[in-house]
């Protein structure tokens, strides 16, 4: 079976596993919707004022607080379904006939990559969208939009896999509590200099940035992406692929 | 080579020695029947078989080929492990032909052949979260014999059915084998045991006793 056909067909598994929880996704989305649409009214804009830089740069003020609790929430539970246990007869059906685990496992990364990479561009899309329907103006200039999403992907996907990095050693209950650990510690310590923290991007949210910068940090943070993912798959094609157990 | 060979097979889980020390040589084309009480391993046996779990210490050959070593599952499978859980949102035929067009050895008239010999109809529009256990349980027996493996692990296939589809579970069995399956299964009934395997296994704490009467 080729790569790309072996991904192909994980995808159309996860989308066929999904089906069931549409209702659900939708519900949130809607509340997602509803965030916006609070905040938006709330903010006062004039054209200086950029909402995506507002939205996604204030972690830890009043409503912006709630909103990236919630977004946090949203993003577990993401991680939950993609990376959920093997437990049922047609699932262990499924990762048999895949024939090679490494080529599994290096797919399901693919997949919890191109999910972060919808879920991040939804959140921008849906802010954009209803500041747009609210204002009538299109809230920013295309590179630092691009930039600032480009920065929250790459954020997402680092804690995602710190998140499954721990669920796999430890436990997912454990692993969710360090994530929304960070949250806490990222937002009262706001000047960090960590490369999960979007301490590193606030020059490019105050548009003081300089491209070399940029870059470096979009290069160094890619580069612990995949270290992670390394460690990650080694660990994993050392364990049982049925987690659940007794 | 035409058997499976099981070399000093340990699984230790949580501290818990699961399975202790199993040595064992199964011959291709045999049905052989594992039993023992709730919690003697045969389940963790067979998902180490499978390869979803892999062994503390000790060795599997399957076919010619050593799991986790050559291979990571065996290369012609199918098994019936744990419930029969399926895509609840889409038909049984749906849930059989995605299963099918991983691999695609087989086409959607071989699935519909396998929904038949179970006694399912293959066009039938209702969702798998309204079938009843008795016909999840069909569903997995179709799901394991529609590719025609070499190797089949049923865990408990009977659960669920009534007489009749037991009988015809009998049959598929009797099938399988004489089309060239080597097929291993649990049972907590005797008399499955007694008419469909050539030789029998119990397992008490992990430990395998050979030739059980």
């Amino acid at each position: 079976m080729k790569t790309g056909d072996n991904l192909y067909k994980l995808i159309k598994f996860e989308l066929m596993f999904l089906k069931k929880y549409l209702f659900l996704f939708m519900f949130l989305l809607i509340i997602l919707v509803l965030f916006n649409l609070i905040i938006i009214k709330n903010i006062e804009l004039n054209n200086n004022l950029d909402i995506v830089k507002i939205m996604y740069g204030n972690v830890n003020k009043g409503l912006f607080y709630v909103y990236w609790i919630y977004i946090i929430l949203l993003y577990l539970i993401i991680l939950t379904v993609v990376w959920r246990p093997v437990y049922n007869n047609y699932d262990m059906n499924v990762i048999l006939r895949f024939i090679k685990i490494k080529k599994y496992w290096n797919n399901k990364f693919i997949i919890h990559f191109i999910i972060t990479i919808l879920f991040v561009v939804l959140l921008i899309l849906v802010t954009v969208l209803i500041s747009f329907l609210q204002y009538g103006i299109l809230p920013i200039n295309n590179k630092t939009l691009f930039l600032i999403t480009v920065i929250l992907i790459l954020n997402f996907i680092l804690h995602g896999e710190i998140w499954l990095f721990i669920k796999n050693v430890f436990d997912y209950k454990i692993a969710t509590f360090i994530i929304f650990g960070f949250y806490y510690l990222g937002t009262r310590l706001p000047n960090i200099k960590s490369l999960l923290h979007f301490g590193l991007y606030k020059q490019l949210l105050n548009d003081g940035y300089n491209d070399l910068e940029i870059v470096i940090i979009i290069l160094i943070k890619i580069l612990f992406i995949f270290l992670l993912k390394f460690i990650i798959s080694v660990y994993q094609n050392k364990q049982d692929i049925y987690i659940k157990l007794l | 080579m035409d058997k499976i060979l099981i070399k000093d097979l340990n699984k230790v889980i949580k501290n818990n020695k699961i399975l202790n020390n199993i040595n064992l040589q199964l011959d291709k084309n045999k049905t052989y029947g594992f039993v023992g009480k709730n919690g003697a391993g045969k389940t963790v046996l067979f998902k180490i078989l499978c390869g979803l779990l892999k062994p503390t210490s000790g060795r599997i050959v399957i076919f010619g080929e050593e799991l986790h070593k050559d291979i990571s599952f065996p290369k012609s499978i199918s098994v019936i492990l744990e419930k029969p859980g399926f895509l609840d949102h889409y038909t049984g035929f749906d849930n059989l032909w995605y299963l099918a067009s991983i691999k695609k050895k087989i086409n959607k008239e071989d699935v519909k052949n396998a929904l038949k010999k179970v006694g399912l109809d293959p066009h039938d529009k209702k969702k798998v979260k309204a079938y009843s256990l008795g016909m999840k349980q069909r569903l997995a027996l179709a799901q394991s014999i529609m590719e025609k493996p070499d190797l089949i692990l049923l865990d408990e296939p009977m659960n669920g059915l009534d007489k009749d589809a037991r009988e015809m579970a009998y049959n598929l069995i009797n099938e399988e084998k004489e089309r060239g399956a080597t097929i291993l299964m649990t049972s907590h009934y005797q008399e499955d045991i007694e008419s469909l395997c050539d030789k029998t296994y119990l397992l008490e704490y992990g430990k395998l006793v050979n030739n059980f009467q």
